[in-house]
């Protein structure tokens, strides 16, 4: 740190600082302060910030090998990363497997209750207004994240659990919910940003159902440090872990723009109101590709994408498209 | 003798009564398959067929294919005939869509159709009411607003551009329309297909005349 260039652009984060290098890169501090109820407990755990940095570093390596592409660019020391310089979404995204707690408080179900299936929400994140839950169209309204990106971000993120998912039960946990933040480079594209460690996720023993993560120190469990200790041995001992490389559906909806006539909407019309069905003003027929993508690890495969949509997919004279991310 | 490259994608299936025609008039003509190279060609021909199953839209396949760089780079004149001109849209060479036609039926019919006063090698035709027939499901021209470069026009037997002349809803009956320098024309009637008296016309013979004595500086 002492040879950085621009340590004044420095921030100051609840548990981590991010000091600006470059346009390209930043240097992330895990510190070893720890915090709970926005703010309302605060403490320092000696060595925190650096177990922190490992379990992050491990979860990022596997995502990248996974094809889910992430900020983290090297290990400088054992408490510090340098990683790509982004602007980091305004909303936390969080996926839940098993309701605990804001979930459980919000919508009084027991924790501990396994969902149907894995659930994402998001959370504005504002200070003043203690990150509270936000709907998503209210984050599209706002212009605080456009649609198709808000949609990539939670397809990311559930793509993220399928393999925290998997990973974690290998070791002998199970994976309750976490955190994941997103940032955009310069040219819009998305990565996979902030920390992803104890801090940031629940993890139980599979079969005692302890708690190993921040609920330790939000409920006073006990030693803190210990439980993330524990997450570590477990994936450790797991050795090397291969994560399935992760696909992404791409849905691109096509509907024929209003000012152009549309000859098969017409007559699908009249078919309509022959059948008896009153109230009908206009039918239009668009179509719909689904495109598996297997490998989206270098986030330009989005331009692309928008590029073949512009290009081939579309004649954007007579059409326009929606992509979404499944 | 100059040589034209009857151009054939997969689906393409006009190409060889084209390939007949243009040697009736004395040229080198021959097939020309999608992915072959164009360098020793004079002149373009896009025959008429469904290329990729026209799956998409009619020409979208073919008109983001390499061979449309390599002619759009090339200079030489280009006469694009019902999918040759839906793929010349398709690559952005000639402005506007071919819609699905508002009848939602194939046609397939004879047409006349009057050459208007324009820039291209058709210009020479000015006036002339020709009859020629169509065959196509996506034919219905459309654009945002009035193109310039139109050449052609469905009309009465009299040149009448009428709205009862109009086999399939286009815009202002547009019939066929050229590329903003005019080298390259396309439209949705078969000039190949009548060329023979056996055939029932041989008006198309002045589209193909104009077209090769462009070809022939």
């Amino acid at each position: 740190m002492n040879d950085s260039p621009s340590t004044k652009n420095t921030y100051e984060g609840k548990a981590k600082t991010v000091e600006v290098l470059s346009d390209e890169k930043v240097r992330i501090i895990f510190t070893d302060r720890i915090s709970a109820g926005d703010g309302a407990k605060l403490d320092t755990i000696p060595g925190k910030g650096k177990m922190n940095l490992t379990l992050s570093n491990r979860l990022m390596e596997v995502l990248e090998e996974a094809g889910i592409p992430t900020h983290l660019l090297e290990r400088e020391s054992e408490t510090t990363i340098i990683a790509r310089n982004l602007r980091i979404l305004p909303v936390e995204v969080v996926v839940r497997n098993i309701a605990a707690g804001s979930f459980s408080r919000r919508y009084g179900v027991k924790e501990g209750e396994e969902l149907a299936q894995p659930f994402v929400e998001f959370f504005v994140k504002d200070d003043k207004l203690h990150d509270p839950l936000i709907d998503r169209d209210v984050v599209v309204q706002m212009g605080l994240v456009p649609r198709d990106k808000l949609e990539l971000v939670q397809a990311r993120a559930l793509q993220v659990n399928r393999v925290f998912t998997d990973y974690f039960s290998r070791g002998g946990m199970v994976l309750v919910d976490f955190k994941l933040e997103f940032g955009e480079d310069k040219e819009g594209h998305i990565w996979l940003a902030d920390e992803i460690s104890a801090d940031s996720m629940r993890v139980w023993d599979a079969q005692t159902m302890e708690k190993l993560d921040k609920d330790r120190f939000r409920k006073d469990l006990g030693d803190v440090l210990a439980g993330y200790k524990v997450i570590m041995d477990r994936l450790d001992g797991i050795g090397g872990y291969s994560p399935e490389k992760q696909r992404m559906e791409v849905v691109v909806t096509i509907e024929p723009k209003h000012s152009v006539t549309n000859p098969g909407g017409e007559v699908t019309k009249r078919t309509l109101l022959n059948s008896g069905m009153g109230g009908i003003k206009d039918v239009r027929l668009g179509k719909t590709v689904n495109i598996t993508v297997e490998d989206s690890s270098d986030p330009k495969w989005l331009d692309k994408l928008n590029q073949i949509c512009k290009e081939i997919l579309t004649n954007p004279m007579v059409e326009t498209y929606t992509l979404g991310f499944r | 003798m100059s040589t034209i490259g009857v151009i054939r994608f997969p689906g393409t299936n006009n190409e060889w009564e084209t390939v007949r025609a243009l040697q009736s008039f004395g040229v080198e003509a021959k097939v020309v398959e999608h992915n072959q190279q164009i360098d020793d060609l004079d002149g373009i021909w896009l025959a008429g067929g469904f290329s990729y199953g026209d799956v998409l839209r009619a020409g979208a396949i073919a008109g983001a294919s390499r061979i449309m760089k390599d002619i759009s780079r090339s200079g030489r004149p280009v006469l694009g005939a019902c999918n040759g001109f839906q793929i010349l849209t398709e690559a952005d060479l000639i402005e506007g869509a071919l819609l699905p036609n508002t009848t939602t039926r194939f046609v397939c019919k004879w047409i006349y159709m009057t050459i208007t006063e324009n820039d291209s090698y058709l210009n020479e035709l000015q006036g002339s009411t020709l009859r020629i027939p169509i065959a196509h499901f996506e034919g219905n021209f459309w654009s945002e607003s009035t193109p310039e470069n139109i050449v052609a026009k469905y009309s009465t037997r009299d040149g009448d551009a009428a709205p009862r002349a109009n086999p399939n809803g286009s815009m202002d009956n547009i019939a066929g329309l050229s590329s903003n320098d005019g080298r390259m024309v396309g439209m949705m009637p078969h000039p190949e297909r009548s060329c023979f008296k056996h055939q029932g016309s041989t008006d198309g013979r002045k589209i193909i005349q104009a077209f090769l004595k462009e070809v022939h500086g």
